[in-house]
């Protein structure tokens, strides 16, 4: 005990001698503190007491101190001490403050009383010690709570470790400033409880201090440090703040731009456990996208929770989590396999779809990216939306399946099959294929043939790679053909004669006499088919002449054919030679009934053919009595003929029509019935009936109109039609301009006004 | 040194002549009205120097005495004290008086009256000093004279105290002990409160640091200071 008191005083006597030195010499009783301070406590006594009755601040101290201690020859008396040093701090002395506060801190000498030594401590302060911040501090939390206002007003705002403390006094009012921006320092320095605390404010929409990317940021580390309890109250707020998966959103707009959504919603969101939100945000952090850094764990971590959940208790997005993992092809995959593990009915197609990452890879043989065995490449193969890659992909893929992966008996499953099965015919990747292995390439068109419209074209395009043959087989072939080439109206040879080449051989297809439909069509693209086809001609074409005999009599088309065939070789026999007369008839009445069976075949053209034929040239008309008036009835029937031609919207037989009804003896009646047929093939416009528009200045008002511009052009009046004649002349250029219109154009020309 | 030698001597023998006196004599006391009042403290004189002071000191108020003057001595000690009460003996001289009370006195019966006057005197003397050393309240001396004196008065006595004032403890070889006893003093508060009549310390210690040490007591003024009124007559 004396050792220890002896210590004890050693302390005070140090104490008191920093006291000296850091009080103001003139103020103190030097040699009252010297004899103190070299122990000579009674001489030191004697020399303060009656100073100290006196309220010498710094006498009361010494005798204080002594008293108290019981220093020297004095009796300890605590009462008696205290009341000298209350005295000497009443007079102002600070020190003897600081000195009874450690007194009853220390408690001693005198009972300890936090309370009241954190007083003293004050009174200290307030009389001007230094250095008591820290001491006054540490006593304020002891005594009145570490938050109390007292407390709160010592901390240091600049100190990180306080932070906490600060953040509470804030929120008791007690400091001025965002208790948030506290609450993330106390975060930041190990206290992960705060976060939630932070998020209160930051997370409140209407706040003023609405900032939740402060806790986003935070996250990793909160997911990571804070205990369960903690866990769900963030869950809490983020649920009671409205944030959930609504804003998650991803991609580009319609415009190209990049589409983010509310990505610190929809991260709050998914560290609440949302699971649509978790979707996106496990990719997020996953690859350091949308500002947030990257952090693997924690992305990993949000994937265990999806992992945890029990089957249909979530909305899953696996297209986006999959998207987002594209950047680590292992996690990848088995991410995809544990989706597909969850539902695969649901799931199968996304699945499929983003197994194009992988899919890529087989195509590259950079399998060992992501695959951890064969299973791996086959599990891909079998599963991947195949139709969703890149052309040269697909090529690779099953050229891959088909030779490279021969082996592998899975390929050869049923589920294998279906998938490969699945892949839509394109030219883009069969071209691919075809770089890459020609007999894989030739085999599968054989199949697509079957199937897909798509095959049919290419294979019409490149007859080289199948033959027609084959191609026929095809029990989508008509179907496909009729419908023409895919992304176009309809192949013609106007615009692709070397398709229109093609299907046309593959509708000639067949012996002879059975394709007379699309013999007439040959017939009437005869030079384009022959100038275009590539390949063996059909038998209908080698055969032509006997097919024109057999489709002569069933096709319209082949019968008109025949017709202006018979009509033109007809107006070469000359006439006035050794039989040419019989053979002229002969050959105008083949004509005829050749173009009449066109035209009860449906083809108008050849009805207005046989109504010219019938009236204008020497032919047998069959069935006619002798004693019936025989121009009369072959005027009637050619009337007759180009009406039922007009009837099936043949402008030929339309014009020629106009010719037939042309006179000048004609009723009021025919007149305007004239005028109305003049009119509406007026709407549909062409050469025919240019022509006969051009006629009407040419030869005026029936047979007297040549005679009068006859007159006209002796006489210098009348009216001018060279410009009609002109353009009659340009008509007869044309090629197809029809038999009919042509025979009427050269009478034109041959007239007075066009000479 | 022989000073106190002589005086010694001649006390004993007056004293001698004092116990063969017969009381057959007149009062004494009626001859005089003057009073003397010695206060002995004997146990403050453990110091020879201040003994000698002392018996110099009562040799001079001796010489003071006059015949019928009524001489107490107060012996304190051991918190009590003796009182020896006595007047001076002696007969009045006949002619000058030449009363009835000079003719009933005897001066042969006033000689040994006064021998055993001055044994009474020296005895209480040597009972006062034979406590010379013993450990003393000094603040219980002045308490002792203030309890005296309480109703008392000592307007018409000569009062004498025999007082070193040098408190028990006191080393003058370390300066140092009179602050322990300020110390202890002032800690049992000692000094405060004592009220004493006008006296006379007769001889006291004179030393400066003792006066110093008085005059501290005296707490500059402070009511709780010593308040001792007294006069510090030398005798020498």
């Amino acid at each position: 005990m004396l050792g220890y008191m002896s210590k004890k005083a050693f302390t005070y006597v140090t104490f008191l001698i920093a006291l000296v030195l850091l009080s103001n010499p003139q103020d103190l009783n030097a040699s009252a503190f010297q004899s103190y301070t070299d122990g000579r406590y009674d001489e030191s006594f004697r020399q303060s007491y009656s100073k100290a009755l006196q309220g010498d601040p710094i006498a009361s101290q010494i005798i204080g101190m002594i008293l108290i201690e019981g220093k020297g020859s004095a009796k300890s008396d605590t009462a008696a001490g205290k009341r000298f040093l209350i005295s000497s701090i009443d007079s102002g002395r600070a020190e003897s403050a600081r000195y009874l506060a450690k007194l009853y801190e220390d408690g001693e000498l005198l009972e300890r009383n936090l309370g009241t030594a954190l007083r003293y401590y004050r009174k200290a302060e307030e009389l001007g010690a230094s250095r008591l911040g820290g001491k006054i501090l540490a006593l304020a939390k002891k005594v009145e709570g570490r938050t109390s206002k007292a407390a709160c007003r010592r901390y240091s705002k600049s100190d990180k470790k306080l932070a906490t403390l600060i953040a509470q006094c804030i929120e008791k009012g007690f400091l001025d400033g965002n208790s948030a921006r506290y609450w993330l320092v106390s975060f930041d320095e190990g206290e992960f409880s705060s976060l939630v605390k932070a998020a209160k404010t930051l997370l409140k929409v209407k706040s003023a201090s609405f900032d939740p990317k402060k806790i986003v940021t935070r996250l990793p580390r909160f997911d990571e440090k804070a205990s369960q309890k903690d866990k769900k109250g963030l869950e809490r707020l983020v649920l009671q703040n409205g944030f959930s998966s609504k804003g998650c959103k991803a991609g580009k707009d319609a415009m190209g731009f990049e589409v983010k959504g509310d990505v610190d919603g929809c991260v709050l969101a998914a560290a609440a456990g949302d699971i649509k939100a978790i979707s996106f945000a496990a990719p997020w952090w996953l690859n350091g996208e949308f500002g947030l850094t990257r952090n693997k764990a924690y992305a990993e971590a949000l994937f265990k929770k999806i992992d945890s959940q029990p089957e249909g208790s979530f909305e899953l997005d696996p297209r986006q989590i999959l998207k987002g993992l594209e950047s680590d092809p292992r996690r990848h995959f088995e991410r995809a396999m544990k989706i597909l593990d969850k539902d695969p009915l649901v799931y199968g197609k996304a699945v499929g779809e983003a197994l194009k990452l992988e899919a890529q890879l087989i195509a590259q043989d950079r399998i060992q990216e992501f695959a951890s065995g064969s299973a791996d490449v086959l599990k891909v193969l079998m599963l991947a939306d195949l139709n969703t890659l890149d052309p040269y992909v697909i090529a690779s893929i099953i050229k891959k399946k088909n030779v490279d992966y021969i082996n592998f008996v899975e390929l050869s499953s049923a589920s294998a099959i279906r998938n490969f099965n699945r892949i839509e015919f394109r030219k883009e990747w069969f071209l691919e294929l075809l770089k890459l292995d020609q007999g894989t390439a030739k085999k599968l068109l054989t199949q697509y043939v079957d199937k897909s419209c798509g095959a049919i074209d290419f294979a019409l395009d490149n007859p080289s790679l199948l033959a027609v043959a084959e191609l026929n087989k095809s029990p989508l072939l008509s179907q496909c053909l009729s419908a023409g080439k895919e992304g176009e109206s309809g192949s013609s040879f106007a615009n692709d004669p070397v398709r229109a080449a093609a299907v046309l051989a593959t509708k000639l297809n067949g012996p002879v006499g059975s394709q007379c439909e699309a013999f007439g069509e040959y017939l009437q693209n005869r030079s384009a088919f022959n100038d275009n086809f590539i390949g063996t001609l059909p038998a209908a074409v080698q055969n032509e002449e006997d097919n024109l005999l057999e489709c002569e009599a069933t096709d319209g088309s082949v019968a008109f054919y025949s017709a202006k065939r018979a009509f033109n070789e007809a107006e070469r026999l000359k006439v006035g030679s050794f039989n040419s007369g019989k053979g002229r008839v002969a050959a105008f009445t083949r004509t005829f009934n050749l173009a009449r069976r066109a035209c009860d075949l449906g083809v108008g053209y050849g009805c207005g053919l046989a109504a010219f034929v019938v009236q204008n040239r020497p032919m047998k008309l069959t069935g006619v009595a002798g004693d019936e008036n025989l121009q009369n009835i072959k005027q009637a029937t050619a009337r007759q003929l180009a009406q039922q031609g007009w009837s099936l919207s043949s402008i030929e037989s339309g014009a020629y029509l106009l010719d037939l009804t042309q006179s000048a003896f004609a009723s009021e009646g025919q007149k305007r019935d004239r005028k109305k047929l003049f009119d509406d093939m007026m709407k549909i416009g062409g050469p025919a009936i240019e022509i006969r528009k051009h006629a009407q200045c040419i030869e005026k008002d029936g047979a007297l109109g040549d005679i009068v511009s006859g007159f006209a052009s002796i006489l210098g009046g009348g009216k001018n039609c060279s410009s009609e004649c002109v353009a009659v002349r340009k008509i007869l250029n044309i090629p197809e301009l029809d038999i009919m219109s042509r025979d009427r154009g050269k009478k034109l020309l041959g007239r007075q006004a066009c000479k | 040194m022989k000073t106190v030698q002589f005086l010694i001597a001649v006390l004993m023998i007056a004293g001698a002549g004092l116990s063969s006196s017969a009381w057959a004599q007149i009062d004494y006391c009626k001859l005089s009205d003057a009073k003397h009042e010695i206060h002995l403290f004997g146990e403050t004189y453990s110091a020879k120097p201040d003994r000698s002071q002392m018996l110099r000191g009562l040799d001079k108020i001796s010489k003071e005495f006059a015949m019928g003057d009524e001489v107490k001595i107060i012996v304190h000690g051991n918190g009590a004290n003796k009182i020896l009460k006595v007047c001076v003996p002696g007969c009045p001289d006949q002619g000058l008086l030449g009363n009835l009370l000079a003719s009933e006195c005897s001066a042969q019966v006033a000689k040994k009256d006064m021998v055993g006057f001055k044994k009474k005197y020296i005895s209480s003397v040597k009972t006062a000093l034979s406590s010379a050393g013993n450990e003393y309240d000094l603040f219980g001396h002045f308490r002792a004279l203030e309890a005296y004196y309480q109703g008392r008065s000592t307007g018409e006595t000569n009062v004498y105290v025999f007082n070193t004032t040098v408190p028990f403890g006191y080393d003058a070889s370390n300066g140092a002990s009179l602050d322990k006893i300020f110390v202890e003093t002032v800690q049992a508060n000692n000094q405060a409160g004592i009220t004493l009549p006008k006296l006379s310390f007769v001889n006291p210690n004179q030393s400066k640091d003792l006066m110093n040490f008085w005059s501290d007591l005296e707490l500059d003024g402070n009511s709780d200071g010593f308040k001792l009124d007294i006069t510090k007559v030398v005798l020498d």
